[in-house]
């Protein structure tokens, strides 16, 4: 079987010059996307900020109060009272994340898989680390509506919140996985048309 | 910078911790839902058992005659790579007792270079001792450990369409199960301390458990990884990686993960893990060997990270069996970050507790959400294991006794693994890639090679065929191409090479092919000698006498 012939076969790799080193433009976009998670790293504090005010915002829209964000403060009602919590280095996606850029940049540098793939797959896991932070910090924010400020934080901030941002960043991960590994839905592992080959052949 | 460092070991640990719940979940769900496979008609193939063994008196008899007496049709080939012990002794004698015994005798300072060259010396003896018109595809080659029972039906389980009826498959490798004593009923174990017991149990427990687990997701990705022990081979398979790359078997410290990427790399071939059968072998009943074997392990891990340009760049695996090779080839590094990330955070979190202005009382109030994370994340995907086996492997075992072993597996798998991989990470960065052979626990432990040990006279007798050629390994030493299966290899008598005192370091010197291979083998040269130093002979060949008249006298 020729390599064109091979590398044809739904789940191998398709680079038309596999084996071969990628394109200059290719090797930049890795070097870029390396510099965008070492970004993320240097200046978690931007991170910390820009999270605080999609987070108050979105507790505005989830009808938990009318919250403000101060830098990485956000404010909010409790029982007519106002608490804050802060969104610090520790509780902001950006570390999530970043680790993924890198992941990915070594992809892009390998002569594997394909370019708009890599990049697919690195957006939704960087909107799916987003999405399960903010949802934990609006169950957090929920928890500390429902029990008090006090209780509600202790529960919400280490048990409740953990628990969906494990589900959350779970899903994030097993997307860009399956992204990166199946590319259109239905498409047969390469082993399993091997198997059925082998079968066929008898 | 501390705040940031601080913050990175915690995202770290989390994300860590998150990827590991999940691949303990993803492995677990096909892991459960297996179904035995069909067996299928091993008849139609050749297989032939290679034994490598280093100081194996203890146990090497028994594994040979339980090969010899289940599986009648297959061949022995045992390595003795120059034991200090009587193990040359008794397979000499099993090869005189049965002619599908063959032995073949390494010398130093060749020998005790690691399991690879050993199989490699092996591999080449098969190689030869086959008809040229026979299918290297029909031939299939495995390793069987010193110490071993392989299961009466392992043949026919891996004969099946699933594996080797499957023309595309090249490699199988079978579940491995550790016992104190093999070849008795896993019920049935010898008594002996409790630690002994137990830390066996919990090596049986990982070969059963989580293990078989990441091979069954290997299989939808072909990504299948080769064991040291139990692993089945084609010869073709075997043959086409010496051409490409010298030999099967190289020197990495993990040659049998080695020969699976191998398998891999060389394409048209596909590995195959089969959970229906098994291979017992004897597990190792002291934390000091134990470590050693896995910092080997790590090491050999280490090594392999060569292979990933290959595997990237390799059109014959999918993006999934390159991705998993790739994190298998990562998880040592892994694990060296992951154990300062934890170092950092439990540090940190002892930290915390022990200033908190409220106390430490305070401290726990607070944050007690942490026990049932810990629970979850730290404890639950090892303890799990321990109710899997009971189900499926111990049914004897009460509960408490498998919560038992699942809590006591979290030492076992979390803190040796930590400790063998920073070990075997300090012998990588120290250049020290000296092969230490796993201690057994009825054995000798392994210490400082020993001086070369004179043999004693061994029967020799004459092969049929004069010299033409160099022996195949040297061909192969020297880079020239494989013989093709047109040729007849005719390679020197032993007697010939040995009265030259021609032989050079690591040649083999082996039988011809014989005939007509249905016919029982003739009774000539099953005794294989490679080294530099004959020894003395008797029984020669008298001067100016056919050597193929000797077969008439055997």
């Amino acid at each position: 079987m020729t390599s064109d012939a091979l590398s044809a076969r739904p789940g191998y790799a398709k680079w038309p010059t596999l084996g071969q080193h990628r394109p200059v433009s290719v090797r930049l976009l890795a070097a870029l996307v390396t510099g965008l998670g070492t970004l993320l790293v240097v200046k978690v504090g931007a991170s910390q900020v820009v999270e605080a005010h999609l987070n108050a915002a979105l507790m505005g829209l989830s009808h938990l109060g009318s919250a403000q964000a101060v830098r990485q403060v956000v404010i909010f009602p409790v029982a007519g009272q106002f608490v804050a919590y802060t969104v610090t280095a520790e509780c902001t996606a950006a570390l999530l994340a970043a680790p993924f850029f890198f992941v990915t940049a070594l992809l892009l540098a390998a002569s594997r898989l394909p370019v708009r793939r890599c990049l697919v797959a690195l957006a939704v896991v960087t909107i799916g680390v987003l999405v399960a932070n903010q949802a934990r910090l609006l169950v957090i924010a929920g928890a500390m509506q429902l029990w008090g400020a006090k209780v509600g934080y202790e529960r919400g901030h280490v048990l409740l919140g953990t628990i969906v941002s494990t589900v959350g960043v779970l899903a994030a991960i097993f997307a860009y996985v399956r992204i990166l590994v199946h590319g259109r839905s239905g498409t047969k592992t390469g082993p399993q048309h091997s198997r059925q080959a082998g079968k066929a052949r008898g | 910078m501390g705040n940031l460092g601080l913050a990175g070991a915690n995202g770290l640990t989390f994300l860590l911790c998150v990827m590991f719940f999940g691949y303990v979940v993803l492995i677990l769900v096909p892991y459960l839902r297996h179904r035995p496979e069909a067996p299928g008609d091993d008849s139609q193939l050749r297989w032939h058992f290679l034994v490598p063994c280093l100081d194996e008196q203890e146990v090497v008899e028994r594994t040979v005659r339980g090969l010899l007496k289940n599986f009648p049709a297959a061949h022995v080939w045992a390595v003795d790579d120059a034991s200090a012990d009587a193990t040359l002794d008794i397979l000499t004698r099993l090869a005189n007792e049965d002619l599908r015994v063959h032995v073949i005798a390494r010398r130093l300072p060749d020998a005790r270079n690691g399991k690879g060259p050993a199989l490699n010396a092996g591999w080449l003896a098969i190689e030869r001792s086959l008809p040229a018109h026979l299918s290297r595809d029909q031939v299939i080659v495995s390793v069987v450990d010193a110490d071993a029972l392989l299961d009466p039906r392992a043949l026919a389980m891996i004969s099946g369409p699933s594996f080797f009826a499957d023309g595309a498959v090249g490699a199988v490798q079978v579940q491995v199960r550790a016992m104190r004593d093999p070849f008795r009923d896993p019920t049935d174990q010898p008594p002996g301390p409790w630690r002994d017991r137990v830390l066996v149990k919990l090596q049986d427990m990982e070969f059963t458990g989580v293990i078989p687990a990441m091979q069954m997701v290997r299989r939808r990705v072909g990504s299948v990884a080769m064991g040291g022990n139990g692993q089945f081979t084609r010869l073709s398979v075997l043959n086409r990686i010496a051409a490409e790359r010298g030999a099967p078997w190289h020197g990495a410290l993990l040659e049998d993960y080695e020969l699976g990427l191998h398998v891999l790399l060389v394409g048209a071939a596909r590995t195959e893990y089969c959970h229906d059968t098994w291979v017992r072998q004897e597990g190792l009943p002291h934390v000091r060997s134990l470590l050693r074997q896995r910092s080997r392990w790590a090491q050999g891990s280490l090594q392999c990270t060569r292979y990933l340009s290959d595997v990237f760049r390799s059109t014959h695996l999918s993006h999934g069996g390159a991705l998993e090779v790739a994190y298998v080839l990562f998880l040592p590094w892994l694990q060296l970050i992951g154990s300062v990330a934890w170092a950092v955070m439990v540090a940190a979190i002892w930290f915390n507790a022990l200033t908190d202005p409220g106390g430490i009382t305070h401290w726990i109030a607070t944050t007690w959400g942490l026990l049932p994370l810990f629970v979850v994340f730290a404890v639950a995907p090892f303890v799990v294991w321990g109710f899997t086996y009971r189900a499926k492997f111990e049914p004897n075992l009460s509960r408490r006794q498998a919560l038992g072993l699942g809590l006591l597996n979290v030492g076992f798998l979390v803190y040796l693994y930590q400790g063998a991989v920073w070990w075997a990470f300090f012998r990588l960065v120290t250049g020290r890639t000296d092969w230490k052979k796993t201690a057994r626990y009825s054995g000798p432990q392994p210490g400082v090679s020993p001086a070369p040990r004179v043999l004693p006279v061994p029967l020799m007798l004459p092969v049929p065929r004069p010299a033409e050629y160099p022996s195949a390994c040297d061909a192969v030493t020297n880079g020239a191409a494989m013989p093709g299966r047109s040729e007849r290899v005719r390679l020197p008598t032993a007697i010939d090479r040995l009265r030259e005192g021609s032989a050079p370091a690591g040649s083999v010197l082996a039988a011809p092919s014989t005939a007509d291979w249905t016919a029982p083998p003739a009774p000539i040269d099953h005794f294989f000698l490679l080294g530099s130093t004959p020894p003395p002979v008797t029984n020669p060949v008298p001067e100016g006498a056919d050597p193929h008249d000797q077969l008439a006298t055997h």
